[in-house]
Parts: structure tokens; C-alpha cells; sequence
């Protein structure tokens, strides 16, 4: 057999495989091996399988998934989302659908310190839903807010996605961070706007606040969102300017999320040993895969797929834009039935080289696969957020959350549209900091 | 079949100590970045190589946190295909999936088992103004992949059991439907 062949036979075993349930670093890892073995021999084999699980992991870049963990974690358990919450609330809360607003914006900027979209809506949803309640909001509405904003977090950085986007790819992580920045805000934007609209329609889905607040409360409100603004400030623009590297951005925010929270009120340290305890098994489940798909990686490249399928689809008979179009189709169907970070793993090896062959930018095509995940999350039935918010909330079936999502499940889709007809929106901010 | 409840018992205990280590070494691993970003401003007089530790210590937390993971079967896959089957054939396809691990990972605890033993014997040092042995964090792989096989091994009666007791109690008369 040819090596091509050979590769031919891995893919489609690996795909079998990953269908009866294999997790995805073994069934990546066995059929990595054996391939590779099939084309260069057993020894060679062998080696690759002692050698790669140890200089796929210990790479320093790769701390940052960690870092960046436990810098949202920490800063969530010194209560860092109701700080928020309540500034956004005093804020706005007075406008018409304010709390629903006030999620949105609570949620963005949490999004600035936490780089987990599920670890952002757990969060969000068991402070804001029952704020929003409390005071009459719509169930429906609520939820739908907080499973569609919780994964807003991705998009704006820091973000572990975007991490693992560049460690497939080689794409530069600290540009692609910055060029998160803007088209994260227009999603906050584009749901606060679907809400203004939802509700001057419909005022009954969330009655006005009747609540009196002086200017001294609202300064004082700032006071307390502080540690949020300081550290997201700290690691952005320590990135944009070039101060630190993204791993040096997150040591340093880690170090300053676990200095607000030993200092926060109702501090709790078996708290944040469960944060730590948390990012180890999160971390440990990310790159037993990536040392998966780096052995999957050594098997693919000696049997010369990528180049193939890069070939095979930039020689279709089609304009690029139509083939970026596809892609995106294609990745919103798989997106609703698998994991979006297993699917990342599997397909980006091949479908990368081919959208840079075809010329597109590599930081704009992460932003475009980031909002993808961000709308696989909020994909009925299997998207993780709408769980998470089911799971938080007692008395929500998953058809009312289903229900709730679907306008900003819309607006999600305007977006993405939004993103591929103008690539400024990702590539302005990166731009100015390759000026630099 | 009682003493294997008791190994699993404690092999549960194992795991979450090692799952703990990687914890507390999330937690170190702030450090030697922290410090060095802050010698490197203030001082300019950066540490050299502490990316090494941060390297190494990379290593122990996915390791030593990746049994554990299994334990709670938090590793990540695809139920998509799956998911509409009965929980008997999921369950048989779980001890399918576990078998997979178990092969691969008894292979990979073998081979970097030996990669560590070679950076002992031939003194193996990271190259740079400081030198630290290699050998250490070689021989995090074949414990914790180590702990992983054994996990596997272990998941896998388990589950075995579950599902011929399963059938015992089907033909047992008044349980079953059948």
C-alpha cells in the first residue's frame, strides 16, 4: 500500500473509531501509531511513541491554557460576576430591558478575565438568572441570555480556544488575542441591540425597574469592578503593546487574580483549591488529546494528506469565497453534533494549509472558527451551554432554554456573516499592533 | 470480586493525589513566569532558563492529572452516533473504547518508560547557561500514563461485571421483562 492509501485507511479509521465512542486522544494516539508504523516500519514507530507525549507537552507556550484557567476561576470566586453585575445593574438597570442588558455587559467584561465560554455561563447563570427573576424578567428570556452571552468569553481574551486554534495551526497567538477584541464587543453589541428591540416590542419580558439610584452608589459600584477592569487591563494591554508575551500576560494575571482573591470577603480556600484542582483535570483532558493529535500529526504528514486535500480543494473549480462559504456550512453542521474542540483537532490539520493556500488570513480565519465554537455551544441539542444553564436552573426544561437562544442563535448567524463580508472588524486592531 | 472493589477504592485515592499534585503545580507554575517578568523590569536582570521549570512542570500537570480524568470519565469524546443506542450496547462500547486506551497507553507507559530509563543512564541534561537533568520529568510519563493504563484496566471489569450482572438479573423471574 501507499503511503497515501495508508493515510486514506487512518482517517477513516480514526472517524470509526471516534463514532463508537472512543475518546478522542486514544482513538488519535492508537491510529497515529499504528499508521505511522504501516509507512515507516515498527522502530520508527516505537519512537515516535516514546518521544512525542513528552515534547508535545513540554512546550512553555503551552502554560498558558492553565494560566489563563485559573485567572477567570480565581477572579470568579472572589465574586468578581456579581460585582459586575450589580455596576452594570445601577448603571443601566433603569432602561427599558436593563437586566438583560446589564447580563450582556457583565458578561462581556468577565469575558476580558475568563478564557472559558462553559466556565462563563456556569457563572453567569447562577448570579444573574436569579437577579433577573427576582425582578420579573422572562424565564425564557433569561436564560437564553446567559447560555448565548456565557460564550461571548472565547471571543474576547483571553481565551483557551484561541490557545488551541494557534497550537494546531502556528498562528500567532498574542495577534490573534487582540483580534478577538472588536468582534467580541459587536456580539455583545449585536445582543444588546435584538434585546432593545425585543423588548420595546414586548415590554412585559422585562418589567422596568422602579428602583432609585443616586450617583454616589453608581461610583461606588466602580470600586468594587476594579480587580476585573485592573487585570484585564494588565493582560490586553500588556499584549497589544508588547510589554508581555500572552504566557507572560497570564502568569501575571493569574498572580494578580490570586491576590484579589485571598483578599476578597467570604475568601474560601477550599474554594480555591477546587479552582486549582479544576484547571489541573481540564487541562490534563485538553492536552492528553493534543498529545494525540501531535502523534496523529507525525502519522499524517509522513503520508502527505494534507498537502492532498489542500490540492484537491483549491483546485475546485470554485471562487475562494465560495469555498471559505462551504467550509463555514460545513463547520456548522458538525459543530451542532460534536464536540467543537475534538473537531478542531481532527479537521484543522487539513483544512488550514488548504484556506491558506487559498490565500485568507490566518488570524481572521481564527476569529471565523472561534465564533463557529461559540455558536456550536449555543446548538440545539447537544450545545454544551444550553446544558449548563438547564443544569444551574431547576425549573427550566431544555425546550424553554432551546427557546430562549434561538433570537441570539440569529443574531450569532448575522454576525458570523458579518465577520467573512468584512475582515476589518478581526484585522484592524492586530494591524495597528503589527505597526508597532 | 471484593477485593477488587477494595483496589479500585484505593486506586480512586491514588488518582485524586496525583490529580492534587497537578493542582498544586497549576498553582507553582505562576511563579517562575511572574518572577522572572518582574526581575526582567524592575532589575533588569531576567532569570535565565526558568521556562525549563515551567516546561517541566507542564508535563506533571497533564500527567499526573489524566487517571484521574478517566476516573470521573471526563476525557472527551463523541456520543453523537451513539447516544440513541440502549445503555447496554453504550456500556459494551465503552469497554470497547477503554480497550483502545489500554492498548495505546500500556504501549506508550512501555516506550517512555524506557526513554526516561536511557535520560537516567546517559545523564541527560537540558542544554542553556543553567542545566537541569532531564530525567525527572521523563519519568513523570511513565507514571502517570502508567496510573492511566492501570485505570483502563480496571474501568473495564468493572464495566464487565456491570453488564453480566445485568443479564443475571434479567433472567432472574419477576425483574425482568423478558
Amino acid at each position: 500500500m501507499s503511503p497515501e492509501q495508508i493515510g486514506m485507511l487512518g482517517m477513516g479509521g480514526m472517524l470509526l473509531l471516534l463514532a463508537l465512542r472512543v475518546p478522542v486522544a486514544f482513538a488519535m494516539a492508537i491510529v497515529g501509531f499504528l499508521g505511522y508504523a504501516a509507512v515507516s516500519g515498527w522502530t520508527a514507530g516505537f519512537k515516535v511513541i516514546g518521544m512525542v507525549p513528552y515534547t508535545a507537552i513540554a512546550t512553555y507556550g503551552f502554560s498558558v491554557v492553565p494560566l489563563f484557567l485559573i485567572m477567570g476561576s480565581f477572579l470568579s470566586r472572589a465574586g468578581m460576576v456579581s460585582d459586575l453585575f450589580r455596576m452594570a445593574r445601577l448603571w443601566i438597570g433603569n432602561i427599558p430591558g436593563g437586566l438583560v442588558h446589564a447580563t450582556i455587559i457583565a458578561g462581556a467584561l468577565f469575558g476580558a478575565a475568563s478564557g472559558s465560554g462553559l466556565a462563563s455561563t456556569t457563572v453567569l447563570s447562577t448570579v444573574c438568572i436569579p437577579e433577573m427573576r427576582k425582578r420579573g424578567v422572562d424565564k425564557i428570556l433569561a436564560c437564553g441570555t446567559v447560555a448565548s452571552v456565557g460564550p461571548i468569553a472565547q471571543m474576547i481574551p483571553p481565551s483557551i480556544l484561541m490557545v488551541i486554534y494557534c497550537i494546531i495551526t502556528g498562528t500567532s497567538l498574542g495577534k490573534l488575542l487582540i483580534a478577538g477584541i472588536l468582534p467580541g464587543l459587536l456580539l455583545a453589541l449585536g445582543f444588546m441591540f435584538l434585546t432593545y428591540l425585543r423588548v420595546k416590542k414586548n415590554p412585559g419580558l422585562a418589567p422596568l425597574l422602579v428602583e432609585k439610584v443616586n450617583w454616589a452608589e453608581r461610583f461606588s459600584s466602580l470600586k468594587n469592578a476594579w480587580g476585573v477592569v485592573l487585570v484585564a487591563v494588565m493582560v490586553l494591554g500588556g499584549i497589544y503593546t508588547g510589554v508581555f508575551t500572552p504566557i507572560e500576560a497570564g502568569a501575571v494575571g493569574a498572580c494578580g487574580a490570586f491576590l484579589l482573591a485571598i483578599t476578597a470577603r467570604g475568601r474560601s480556600w477550599v474554594g480555591l483549591a477546587q479552582s486549582l484542582l479544576d484547571a489541573a483535570k481540564v487541562t490534563g483532558g485538553i492536552f492528553l488529546i493534543i498529545a494525540g493529535a501531535f502523534i496523529f500529526g507525525y502519522f499524517l504528514t509522513i503520508t502527505r494528506i494534507p498537502t492532498l486535500v489542500s490540492e484537491f480543494i483549491t483546485g475546485m473549480p470554485i471562487q475562494p469565497l465560495g469555498i471559505l462559504i462551504s467550509v463555514m456550512i460545513m463547520y456548522l453542521i458538525i459543530g451542532t453534533f460534536v464536540d467543537m474542540v475534538a473537531a478542531l483537532f481532527i479537521t484543522l490539520p487539513v483544512i488550514f494549509p488548504a484556506m491558506m493556500k487559498l490565500g485568507f488570513d490566518p488570524i481572521w480565519f481564527g476569529v471565523l472558527i472561534v465564533m463557529q465554537c461559540e455558536i456550536a455551544l449555543i446548538s440545539p441539542p447537544f450545545g454544551l451551554s444550553l446544558f449548563i444553564v438547564k443544569g444551574v436552573v431547576k425549573d427550566v426544561t431544555l425546550n424553554e432554554v432551546i427557546k430562549g437562544i434561538f433570537p441570539f442563535f440569529i443574531v450569532d448567524l448575522i454576525i458570523l456573516a458579518l465577520y467573512i463580508a468584512f475582515p476589518q472588524i478581526a484585522l484592524f486592531l492586530p494591524q495597528q499592533m503589527m505597526g508597532k | 470480586m471484593q477485593t477488587l472493589i477494595f483496589f479500585e477504592k484505593q486506586l480512586r485515592k491514588i488518582e485524586r493525589a496525583f490529580c492534587y499534585a497537578a493542582a498544586g503545580l497549576v498553582f507553582v507554575m505562576i511563579f517562575p513566569t511572574t518572577v522572572d517578568v518582574f526581575l526582567r523590569y524592575v532589575f533588569n536582570a531576567p532569570l535565565p532558563e526558568m521556562f525549563q521549570l515551567t516546561e517541566f512542570m507542564m508535563v506533571g500537570v497533564v500527567y499526573f492529572a489524566i487517571a484521574y480524568v478517566q476516573q470521573l470519565k471526563d476525557h472527551i469524546r463523541i456520543e453523537a452516533a451513539t447516544q440513541w443506542l440502549p445503555p447496554r450496547i453504550q456500556e459494551i462500547l465503552d469497554i470497547f473504547g477503554y480497550g483502545v486506551g489500554f492498548i495505546i497507553f500500556a504501549i506508550i507507559s512501555w516506550q517512555t518508560g524506557r526513554i526516561a530509563w536511557e535520560a537516567w543512564e546517559t545523564a541527560d541534561y537540558t542544554m542553556g547557561i543553567v542545566q537541569f537533568p532531564l530525567w525527572p520529568a521523563k519519568s513523570i510519563l511513565p507514571i502517570g500514563t502508567g496510573l492511566l493504563t492501570l485505570r483502563l484496566l480496571v474501568d473495564i471489569i468493572l464495566n464487565f461485571n456491570r453488564i453480566t450482572e445485568d443479564q443475571s438479573n434479567r433472567k432472574d423471574p419477576g425483574t425482568g421483562e423478558e
